[in-house]
């Protein structure tokens, strides 16, 4: 298991890299190890921007069904989602829909979540107190899509 | 006892009072952080408050070289810090460089893992130069990029169509397989999205399309700047 400070942007560089290389050690090709590097970015982004600071944990995983996978879990101090559905629509916050007369400058599109969902297969959220965990999977032999 | 000893003795204890209070202020003072003072040795140097005063006078000059020396290395490290500060600022630069590759023609190579924040970041960068260097067409080299959401794929083409809005033609350039087959099955409009296959092409096209423009008798840019 590899554990990744979050509490600037140079700790996403790091972490993406970490991802990178852990992905390719368990056997995932080049291409999926780049999708892990885009979850691993915008957990990364979400946990500076909502999250205050936090870590992310990356760590190897077997299924019986699917084989060994990755797991990332994003750890953060911030606020619960006020509501997690629309969080993980594309073009939504936690609050609903974004106003696109509002994007500039927002430093973001709200499309990060949506992204983290449909690349990797697993997704679950804990509260912890402080804070909460996104906890994400993706398998080698990849689960049809649900 | 005598009278006379008597006064020696008050004169004694004048003098140690004296001393003494003159110590107090001195270690008052380096208290407060100031080093300067000394104190005078003018007693025997098996008097007791004389190797007294020697000791806080050692001690103060210690004090002093001390502080001295913390105070340079915290300045050096406020140095590096800012250093590092500079460099990061460098690089974030650096990681959305946007060059003027010929008149009129920007340039944005992207390398490297595209997220949500960094494609908005690019967008407004990118739009804030067309505007500024007045270019008349912008080409996104995406060679660099091996994969795309199609969230931020979308975001990328609408990008695109902001860079025409604003009156400059929009050229996409290096999009791999995999990418291409991302935009297609989001079955989003691709009219008006110009791509060709390398920055080199692109840049071909732009000055053949140029140089025809130029030849027209009405613009004749070399008698212009001349």
């Amino acid at each position: 298991m590899t554990r990744f400070r979050i509490a600037g942007e140079y700790d996403v560089f790091d972490a993406r890299r970490g991802v990178r290389w852990e992905a390719l050690a368990t056997g995932f090709s080049t291409q999926v190890a780049e999708e892990l590097c885009i979850v691993a970015s915008e957990l990364g982004t979400n946990i500076l921007k909502y999250g205050i600071r936090g870590e992310l944990l990356v760590e190897r995983q077997t299924h019986v069904h699917w084989g060994p996978g990755l797991r990332l879990t994003a750890c953060d101090i911030g606020p619960p989602f006020f509501n997690l559905d629309q969080a993980l629509l594309d073009g939504h916050d936690d609050k609903g829909p974004l106003d696109p007369a509002l994007l500039a400058g927002r430093r973001g599109i709200g499309g990060g979540l949506g992204a983290v969902v449909r690349l990797t297969d697993d997704l679950e959220v804990v509260t912890t107190d402080p804070g909460k965990k996104i906890i994400v999977v993706r398998w080698l032999g990849r689960p049809r899509r649900r | 006892m005598s009278v006379d000893e008597t006064r020696v003795l008050f004169e004694l204890d004048e003098q140690v009072a004296d001393r003494i209070s003159r110590i107090l202020i001195a270690l008052a003072d380096v208290a407060i952080g100031d080093y300067s003072i000394r104190l005078e040795q003018d007693l025997p140097e098996n008097h007791p408050l004389g190797a007294l005063a020697i000791g806080i006078n050692e001690m103060t000059v210690a004090l002093e070289t001390a502080r001295r020396e913390s105070a340079d290395a915290q300045r050096a490290l406020e140095e590096k810090l800012a250093t590092i500060e500079q460099q990061r600022n460098a690089i974030r630069e650096l990681s959305t460089p946007i060059i003027e590759v010929w008149d009129g023609v920007l340039c944005l190579p992207v390398v490297g893992v595209i997220d949500t924040a960094r494609s908005t970041e690019m967008t407004e960068a990118l739009l804030r130069s067309v505007v500024d260097k007045k270019a008349a067409c912008t080409i996104i080299d995406i060679t660099g990029i091996e994969i795309m959401d199609t969230r931020t794929a979308d975001h990328f083409l609408r990008m695109a169509k902001a860079v025409r809005l604003l009156g400059a033609r929009c050229v996409l350039t290096g999009i791999n397989p995999t990418i291409a087959q991302t935009i297609v099955h989001m079955g989003v409009d691709l009219t008006g999205v110009e791509c060709h296959r390398s920055l080199r092409d692109a840049l071909q096209h732009h000055v053949s399309l140029r140089g025809v423009a130029d030849a027209r008798p009405s613009a004749p840019r070399e008698l212009n700047a001349g």
